[in-house]
């Protein structure tokens, strides 16, 4: 037996390096043993996944899951935990997974003239190319409430906006900030609604290494709510119940 | 509008289509989330791999084709790799205990909605309880654990050359086994 046809059984499993399993594809090629041995071991091996007792997969792993395959694309941090998160996460945060909430246009629009206003002699371009939804065809499918910008509480060059929008009678509130400073250890940015001022928890993000950080969360608060205000603060983990930390970014609604 | 198949809905999520993937996804949550957990033995795990799985889909780093075969058989090649390889990094030595419920005929270890993987375990655990212990253990750490050749030959204390032979034969009896029960189609569309 040739020293390749040895490796079969590993590449059958994976476990080789990128080099060897390229040098042993090459190998293939030329092995007529080896491909049928491949074969066979394909074939008697197909029933076994099933063999797999069935799983009930836990609550909100669908979300949580597409959530940070959507979020690789942007490069923002996935909030997807090893931990059995809390039901209440599970329900609202990171429900990227409809990103028409994300990529909405019109509340794209609001956040891009500004951004061209504050920064006609920057580099435009820098952002229109990172914006990520100009350039997919608007889907209309979701209605905008409202759209703000964020104002920083301090003469730090954060930036953010805030969009509320409501799709099939559900309200979304969909927040994305550029410039902010990194988290440390469990430190989260929480965004909260506020309502005179009793804050409610409105999803919370970490900020990739650009300092860009995005969140869209669904509102479902029993009862009728006017909001008044949006805020984000920095807080020492996500599990805050009231604002611990300064107000980094807010605006009124 | 009649239901995409597979591949279809494969090609729409090369296209970047968010929704195509959300259908995937439903299709085969509990397949492969059941057998990732078959081979990490831990939920926080499994679900790490239905993560990368599903990025690599999404972000193209595996690639299906038709000469590949049937797109799940394929997925679920890809879902075990994804599995083993996570195992690996956990860096710490593979537990290859036998997973006992695999030869369990109890009606409880298959409460499941989807009859035909339902079917096809029962029959899977009934050929599986007839192998040899030694049998079973190898197919274990080989298919479910990802063991390299040269960890298996040291596991058995067998020469190098005679693994492949081993592992060939167990999954040949496991086989013969399952034809005899009437066999299992490959023609599910699990």
């Amino acid at each position: 037996m040739k020293v390749n046809c040895e490796q079969l059984l590993d590449y059958f499993n994976g476990t080789l390096s990128n080099e060897e399993k390229e040098r042993f594809e090459a190998h293939l090629v030329s092995c007529e043993e080896c491909r049928e041995e491949l074969k066979e071991l394909e074939e008697l091996t197909g029933d076994l996944p099933y063999l797999s007792i069935p799983e009930e997969p836990p609550a909100g792993m669908k979300e949580r899951v597409l959530a940070s395959v959507f979020e690789s694309d942007t490069g923002t941090k996935s909030h997807t935990t090893n931990e059995k998160p809390k039901v209440e996460q599970t329900n609202n945060v990171a429900t990227l997974q409809t990103d028409r909430k994300m990529k909405q246009p019109k509340w794209i629009a609001p956040a891009l003239a500004a951004a061209l206003f504050l920064s006609l002699t920057g580099n435009v371009y820098n952002f229109v190319s990172e914006g990520d939804g100009e350039t997919s065809q608007p889907e209309d499918i979701s209605s905008l409430v409202k759209a703000v910008q964020l104002q920083p509480s301090e003469a730090e060059a954060s930036a953010g906006s805030a969009a509320l929008m409501s799709e099939d009678g559900k309200m979304n509130l969909v927040v994305q900030v550029n410039d902010v400073a990194e988290t440390e250890g469990d430190q989260v940015y929480q965004v909260w609604l506020l309502e005179g001022d009793k804050p409610y928890r409105a999803g919370y993000f970490t900020p990739n290494q650009e300092g860009k950080g995005e969140v869209a969360y669904e509102v479902e608060y029993e009862g009728d709510h006017d909001w008044d205000a949006v805020a984000i603060t920095l807080e020492p983990d996500h599990t805050s119940e009231t604002p611990k930390g300064k107000i980094v970014l807010s605006s009124g609604l | 509008m009649r239901e995409l198949n597979d591949a279809e809905l494969y090609s729409k999520v090369q296209a970047k289509n968010k929704e195509a993937l959300s259908s995937l996804y439903d299709r085969y949550e509990k397949l492969l989330y059941s057998f990732s957990y078959r081979i990490v033995k831990d939920g926080g795990l499994a679900e790490e791999v239905m993560q990368e799985v599903f990025i690599k889909l999404w972000k193209g780093k595996a690639q299906y084709n038709e000469e590949k075969g049937k797109f799940s058989s394929w997925l679920l090649t890809m879902t075990r790799h994804t599995a083993i390889d996570l195992l690996r990094k956990q860096a710490k030595e593979p537990d290859y205990e036998l997973d006992e419920r695999d030869a369990l005929h109890s009606e409880e270890a298959s409460v499941e909605d989807q009859v035909e993987w339902k079917e096809r375990g029962k029959v899977l655990r009934t050929a599986v309880s007839k192998l040899k212990g030694e049998q079973r253990k190898i197919i274990e750490m080989f298919y479910f654990k990802g063991m390299t050749h040269k960890r298996i030959s040291e596991e058995f204390d067998l020469p190098l050359g005679t693994v492949k032979g081993r592992i060939r034969l167990a999954l040949k009896h496991l086989k013969t086994s399952l034809s005899e029960k009437g066999g299992v189609s490959d023609e599910s569309k699990l």
